[in-house]
């Protein structure tokens, strides 16, 4: 069926709609190299552990996996502090399956256009996974002005300026810590 | 990102605004005691969310946590705002 343009604005912002999410992105840093090692079978088995960690946790502190990215993740919150918990929760259930391949994470909260109810567009989602590229083994980034007034025990350290593609200002990014 | 334009705003979020533009230099309040002053106690989260998306809108560094400890991820800036206006910190906590 061929749709003409205006019809197709019409129906795409009939679908669409402005919401504050949170957001992270997280991966487990090296796994490329630990495939090229240890073959399919292996990288498979770290891989299904992997996300049945993070499915338990997902569910656990009601945060929504919003898709799998191979070795990683996107996860969506409607609130800030359950999300970050999740990462941390999934940070250390990984360490402690004595995984060599640690998780790195990037997070933010801001709004975002939804579309069709579970697709998300938006500066949030884009800086979510620049900060997740950045990270180091173990460290989640997030902007600082995304981490303030939380109501939760986690802390943040400092983590420096960074420039990031799409943001005019280099943003202030922090290291969430339990 | 909250709007400029206040009208556009929830009626929570209009009760926070009120209790948080009152605060003068010197005050300090709890996220759950500008809940409860707001009239929707138990809300102590939601504070934290309104004052998150408000933009410098508010004076946030009023607002503290129930166990005294600044936000840790704008300590020093917070710590430098409350000694101006004669409060004690120490070790990133007020000291009562």
């Amino acid at each position: 069926m061929e749709v003409e343009g205006a019809e197709l604005v019409e129906s795409v912002t009939g679908r669409a709609t402005r919401v504050d999410r949170s957001f992270a992105f997280i991966d487990l840093s090296g796994f490329t190299r630990f495939t090229d090692h240890e073959g399919d079978d292996r990288a498979v088995e770290v891989l299904t552990a992997f996300r049945t960690v993070v499915r338990g946790v997902a569910s656990a502190r009601g945060v929504r996996i919003a898709k799998w990215l191979g070795d990683g993740a996107m996860l969506v919150g409607v609130e800030p502090e359950p999300l970050l918990d999740a990462i941390v929760d999934i940070e250390g259930l990984i360490d402690a399956s004595g995984s060599t391949l640690p998780l790195r994470a990037g997070f933010t909260t801001g709004p975002v256009i939804l579309i069709d109810g579970d697709d998300y567009i938006g500066h949030a989602v884009n800086v979510a996974a620049r900060l997740c590229a950045a990270a180091e083994p173990r460290q989640i980034l997030a902007p600082a002005d995304d981490v303030t007034h939380l109501y939760t025990d986690l802390v943040t350290r400092p983590a420096g300026r960074m420039e990031i593609k799409g943001i005019d200002e280099p943003v202030d990014v922090v290291a969430v810590e339990r | 990102m909250l709007s400029d334009d206040r009208t556009e705003w929830t009626d929570f979020e209009r009760a926070v605004a009120e209790v948080l533009d009152a605060l003068e230099p010197g005050d300090l309040v709890t996220y759950g005691e500008v809940a409860a002053e707001a009239g929707y106690p138990c809300a102590a989260r939601a504070v934290g969310s309104v004052l998150r998306r408000s933009d410098g809108q508010f004076p946030w560094w009023r607002v503290i946590a129930a166990s005294g400890k600044l936000l840790t991820s704008h300590e020093v800036e917070q710590t430098k705002r409350l000694r101006a206006e004669g409060v004690e910190v120490r070790d990133g906590r007020v000291v009562t």
